[in-house]
């Protein structure tokens, strides 16, 4: 008796685990950061994707992220907290935002959240968490211009710095020569004139 | 065949949005990121405010060159579209981004869905968005420019001492 009780409680359990996840939207939620390099003063592009696998569509999706502090970070284009309305079921939408670091040095990106109403008649809003970038390093403008810069002012700086070495050499033999040639011109002058 | 409700159902949604667009003023604000040496890919990022507006669209929807876009809300009149493309396939230009509002979007998904042409559906407004193409870094190394410059240099001062002393 004791073990069909347990049996039709279990039963009772795992159909409603099957009816609550067949009726309800599941979001997954990834966030990217899409950068060869992280700069400092430069753009830092964060691409949030999310994605219903559940067989409901999601209402009144709220995406947060917190996770980029004003005092180190400026956002250049795009919304930070934002709100879709509806994801349909088997639906994905993508969002992007453009920051750029005010300093430079280590980074732990962090994940975003995202809060929605997995039915139509949930009372209780769901969280969902996005996946995490996790730690970068943010290097310096200076650094990065050090590396990746066509340096031309430093070329030309150099080409003016050797200038002397070619140019000193060949003007004193163009002196010479010319002082020779005008010896040579005057001397041809007499003996003509003889 | 077209039935009566049909009928009345395109007018229906036309009306909506011709009030839509007679009320509203909508300003794009946009960016796209052009540095190819620093991010991988190109976003285009389309900051909407809708203004007197009485009764402004709860969702808005874009279409960009066949692509359908869900617009996020980002506060009261507030609205962003982005999208991202790869910075080979990205074209050099104005990128036409065409909003619509619910209705618009209903009859849009339908077109596309028979394959019909899009053109007869009216956006609520409609705005450019330039992308001016990717900076891949310089074109030939400024080392390599340097030493053909030297070797350019050395080849006339050899070419000269040679004629000199012959």
């Amino acid at each position: 008796m004791y073990s069909l009780k347990s049996f039709i409680i279990v039963a009772l359990v795992c159909t409603s685990l099957t009816v609550s996840s067949l009726d309800t939207a599941r979001l997954l939620v990834s966030k990217q950061v899409l950068n060869k390099l992280l700069v400092q003063d430069s753009d830092i592009l964060v691409k949030y994707t999310i994605y219903n696998v559940g067989s409901v569509p999601a209402t009144n999706v709220i995406l947060q992220d917190s996770g980029f502090p004003a005092e180190a970070f400026a956002t250049v284009k795009g919304n930070l907290n934002i709100r879709f309305n509806r994801i349909p079921s088997g639906a994905n939408v993508t969002h992007a935002v453009v920051i750029k670091p005010l300093t430079y040095g280590r980074f732990n990106f962090s994940a975003a959240v995202v809060q929605y109403k997995s039915s139509e008649n949930a009372e209780e809003p769901q969280f969902a968490i996005s996946s995490e970038p996790g730690e970068g390093y943010i290097i310096s403008y200076a650094e990065y211009d050090k590396k990746f810069s066509p340096h031309l002012l430093d070329w030309f700086a150099f080409a003016v710095m050797s200038l002397p070495a070619v140019v000193a050499p060949f003007m004193l033999w163009w002196v010479s020569k010319s002082k020779y040639e005008l010896i040579l011109k005057q001397k041809r002058e007499k003996v003509s004139k003889d | 065949m077209i039935g009566p409700c049909h009928c009345a159902v395109v007018a229906l949604s036309l009306y909506a949005m011709v009030s839509a667009a007679a009320g509203c003023k909508y300003s794009v604000d946009s960016y796209t990121t052009t540095d190819a040496m620093i991010v991988t890919e190109a976003a285009f990022i389309a900051q909407v405010s809708v203004a007197e507006c009485e009764d402004p669209p709860s969702n808005l929807y874009a279409e960009v060159e066949g692509k359908l876009v869900v617009a996020a809300n980002a506060g009261p009149n507030k609205y962003q579209v982005s999208w991202l493309d790869d910075f080979k396939k990205a074209r050099r230009g104005d990128y036409n981004v065409k909003l619509y509002d619910e209705a618009g979007y209903g009859q849009l998904r339908k077109l596309l869905r028979d394959g019909e042409s899009i053109s007869g559906v009216t956006p609520v407004h409609s705005a450019y968005v330039r992308y001016s193409g990717a900076y891949r870094g310089v074109w030939v190394n400024s080392e390599f420019l340097a030493a053909i410059v030297s070797l350019v240099v050395l080849y006339f001062a050899y070419t000269f001492k040679s004629k000199i002393v012959s």
